[in-house]
């Protein structure tokens, strides 16, 4: 299984990758500084992914941003990805803005634990 | 005999008869007239006839005058006169039977001149030593008879003869005055019966049609003795009904008891109709004496019509002044051609004007906000061109110095040539409702600059401080279940790391917070150039090592009204920016001007740097935790705080920006 970690914050980064990691070692994580970083990963090489946790204040692309270019992307390609909103926001509004994009399979909130990237892994 | 007759009143000939033969003498005013005066006035004083002349008459020969002064109760009149020609009196009097024997003369001492003057041919034959002399006092003549065989006695025929004389004359006389005058009074009578006949009958016409009513009452009981049909329609009751009855009775109230009312010349009074209904009317009342005694000919006027609108005009008039002084209403009206100006009780208090101050439209004008005095003049002017105009606000200061908002209603009065004759409107003295509207406003803004900051505050605890939190919880986790020690002092160092983090972004919530806390931040005139000055100094290792030309283009003595701290705050975070964010293949080039734009005061700061996709970022440029590089120092405060500052004391920040070419950030002062 493989997971794209889209996020700014390097100590978040470390953090996840060391949970994703402790939950299965054959996991792969691919870690993406921002959403643009990510998107044009994807465009150049495909998506990688199984799972992917986005932030959402990001610089140069926002996790917003990112997904109305992942949905352009989406439609060439056939593959299905999972994306959540992986973020330290427990805005409402933010939450609710989330669930109107269909694509976004979730929305979970910072720290993401063990048994969060259980779940995860499990319902692929 | 006689050759006319005439009458004189108070002296003056007005009447002759025959007309065509006596018309010359018409207007003849014989008292005052030199040839007849002293004969006229010597009949007036002896109340008798007198014959005057012979003189020469107006309407040609000479002749005697006979005058009979009329009195009408001890008052002279005039004269009745008759005119008889000297030829013709000597001819009938049968003097020329005498002729063979005697010869006569006629003579008068001429009351001008004073001189005898003798009428008969042969005067100067006549030897008045050897004649007779008569004299006939009805006109102080002198008859002389005189015997052509002088020495005959004639003694003894003298009485006859001067008895036949005197005869004739007095028939001639008594034939005038007695017989012929009555044929020509009947003459007069009928002509003027005829004349009083068609007199009677316009008079009948006039007082039946008229459209006024007419009465002719009994002064005592105010018994009708006549009335015209308008009268009897007004009442609505026939003459024969009204005959059996008095005016009085119709009349209401005091007027009816006023024994004397018919003696006021002009009265109005109620009458009461038949059908019991009142009307108004005026009595103009003529006093009218006959033989019947005194009477009243009474013109009854109906004015209930013109009674009801005096009296609705002048309910109209009490209720608008009434409406005019109750609804504290500012009413005015200027008339344009004369510039009267007429103001209601208001309009004085509203301008602070004592109410003997004279009014006119410079008066109007001084009082006019200069910044307003440009539309109020232009919608003057329209108003002048007969325009309608929707009611429109205007300021005006008081004398008491204060600034008074106005709503003002106007319109134009035009007289029948289309002319505007009149302004006239009302003044609404809205200045609460304008500073409450203000108020509200500004209530409006600081709710929503309040809100706004709220919800940064918001995010900055959801997404920044939780973000710290959730990886210390995270690390906290990890570390527990980790028994490397190179593991565990790597995440050590992390907590410490997110521990400044968190400081920072502790930090950051307490310059939000500030800024939301000092809504009253004080301000002072601040020179813009000083300080640019002194923030250049801060800056200036970095300006030197980094090879930035500057360019200043600041008058010394520019001033802002700001915040001090804030205003360095501000001058630094941009000043940084643009040489943080310069261009690598350039020379960095910052210029920063100051400019008066309309009153508003613009400081620009130009870089030539790498400039920012406003397309793309426009909308979060100024959000707060808006980062658009991967420059490590920008951490998406600094515009954010700026333009808060900015916006807390009223002025605000654009931007213009091309990416690769450079930004320009222009900040506006109030």
């Amino acid at each position: 299984m493989e997971f794209c970690v889209i996020d700014d914050d390097k100590i978040y980064q470390f953090l996840v990758k060391k949970t994703i990691k402790s939950v299965d070692k054959n996991f792969i994580v691919n870690l993406f500084e921002d959403g643009l970083e990510a998107i044009t990963t994807f465009k150049n090489k495909g998506i990688c992914c199984t799972i992917i946790l986005l932030d959402l204040n990001m610089p140069n692309m926002d996790g917003w941003q990112f997904i109305q270019e992942y949905e352009k992307l989406q439609q060439i390609g056939d593959q299905k990805h999972k994306i959540y909103i992986a973020t330290s926001s427990i805005s409402k509004a933010d939450r609710e803005k989330a669930n109107q994009f269909k694509i976004v399979q979730g929305y979970l909130t910072k720290p993401i634990t063990k048994e969060k990237i259980k779940d995860l892994a499990t319902a692929v | 005999m006689a050759f006319g007759v005439q009458l004189v009143p108070n002296g003056v000939i007005k009447y002759v008869y025959p007309f065509e033969e006596n018309k010359a003498a018409l207007n003849l005013d014989v008292l005052n007239s030199a040839t007849t005066s002293k004969e006229a006035l010597k009949a007036i004083e002896r109340h008798k006839i007198y014959f005057a002349g012979p003189l020469q008459l107006k309407q040609g020969g000479v002749g005697i005058v006979g005058r009979l002064p009329v009195f009408i109760e001890n008052e002279f009149w005039g004269f009745s006169g008759v005119i008889i020609k000297l030829e013709r009196l000597i001819r009938n009097s049968g003097i020329s039977n005498f002729e063979e024997n005697y010869r006569f003369q006629l003579s008068k001492v001429n009351p001008v001149s004073g001189k005898e003057e003798f009428f008969l041919e042969g005067a100067e034959d006549i030897n008045l030593a050897e004649t007779e002399k008569i004299t006939i006092e009805d006109g102080d003549w002198n008859i002389y008879i005189s015997s052509l065989n002088e020495h005959e006695a004639f003694n003894a025929t003298l009485p006859v003869l001067i008895l036949g004389f005197l005869l004739a004359c007095v028939c001639a006389t008594i034939t005038v005055l007695v017989f012929k005058r009555p044929g020509e009074l009947q003459q007069l009578v009928e002509v003027q019966t005829g004349k009083l006949l068609t007199s009677e009958l316009k008079f009948k016409a006039i007082f039946d049609q008229a459209g006024l009513g007419i009465v002719h009452l009994t002064a005592d009981h105010g018994k009708f003795i006549e009335v015209n049909k308008r009268f009897c329609d007004k009442l609505m009751l026939t003459a024969s009904e009204l005959k059996e009855r008095n005016f009085f009775e119709f009349i209401e109230g005091d007027a009816a008891l006023d024994k004397n009312l018919l003696e006021h010349q002009k009265v109005e009074v109620k009458l009461i109709r038949n059908d019991g209904m009142p009307i108004y009317v005026r009595l103009t009342n003529s006093p009218f004496s006959s033989k019947k005694g005194l009477s009243y000919i009474t013109i009854v006027e109906d004015i209930t019509e013109k009674k009801k609108t005096r009296q609705h005009l002048k309910e109209l008039k009490t209720r608008m002044e009434m409406a005019i002084r109750v609804s504290k209403l500012a009413y005015w009206e200027w008339n344009v051609e004369t510039d009267e100006i007429t103001w209601s009780a208001r309009m004085y208090e509203i301008f602070g004007v004592s109410k003997d101050q004279e009014l006119g439209s410079s008066l109007v004008l001084s009082h006019v906000y200069p910044k307003d005095l440009k539309k109020y003049k232009r919608y003057t002017k329209r108003l002048l061109e007969g325009d309608t105009l929707k009611p429109y606000e205007v300021r005006i200061h008081n004398t008491n110095g204060g600034i008074i908002y106005i709503l003002a209603h106007v319109e134009s009065e035009i007289n029948e040539k289309g002319k505007v004759i009149k302004l006239k409107g009302s003044l609404l003295d809205v200045s609460k409702e304008k500073r409450a509207e203000k108020e509200l406003n500004h209530s409006y803004k600081l709710v929503l600059e309040q809100n706004k900051r709220l919800l940064n505050f918001s995010y900055i605890i959801s997404h920044n401080l939780r973000s710290h939190s959730s990886n210390i919880q995270a690390l906290l986790n990890l570390l527990g279940s980790t028994s490397v020690d190179e593991e565990q002092k790597e995440m050590l160092n992390m907590l410490t790391s997110v521990s400044k983090s968190l400081d920072e972004t502790l930090y950051d919530l307490n310059d939000v917070v500030n800024i939301q806390k000092n809504t009253t931040i004080s301000t002072e005139p601040l020179l813009v150039k000083k300080y640019v000055d002194r923030v250049l100094s801060v800056l200036s290792s970095q300006i030197r090592s980094k090879k930035v030309k500057i360019t200043l283009a600041i008058p010394e003595e520019a001033k802002i009204n700001f915040n001090p701290a804030y205003f360095e705050s501000i001058l630094l975070n941009f000043i940084s920016n643009a040489i943080r964010y310069r261009h690598p293949e350039r020379i960095p080039e910052i210029t920063i001007r100051f400019e008066i734009e309309e009153e508003l005061k613009k400081l620009s700061i130009q870089d030539n740097g790498i400039g920012i996709d406003l397309s793309k970022y426009g909308e979060k440029l100024f959000g707060m935790y808006k980062t658009f590089t991967d420059h490590p120092d920008s951490r998406g405060m600094g515009l954010f705080m700026s333009k808060s500052q900015l916006e807390v004391l009223g002025g605000k920040v654009s931007v213009e920006s091309e990416v690769g070419k450079g930004s320009t950030f222009t900040l506006y002062f109030k």
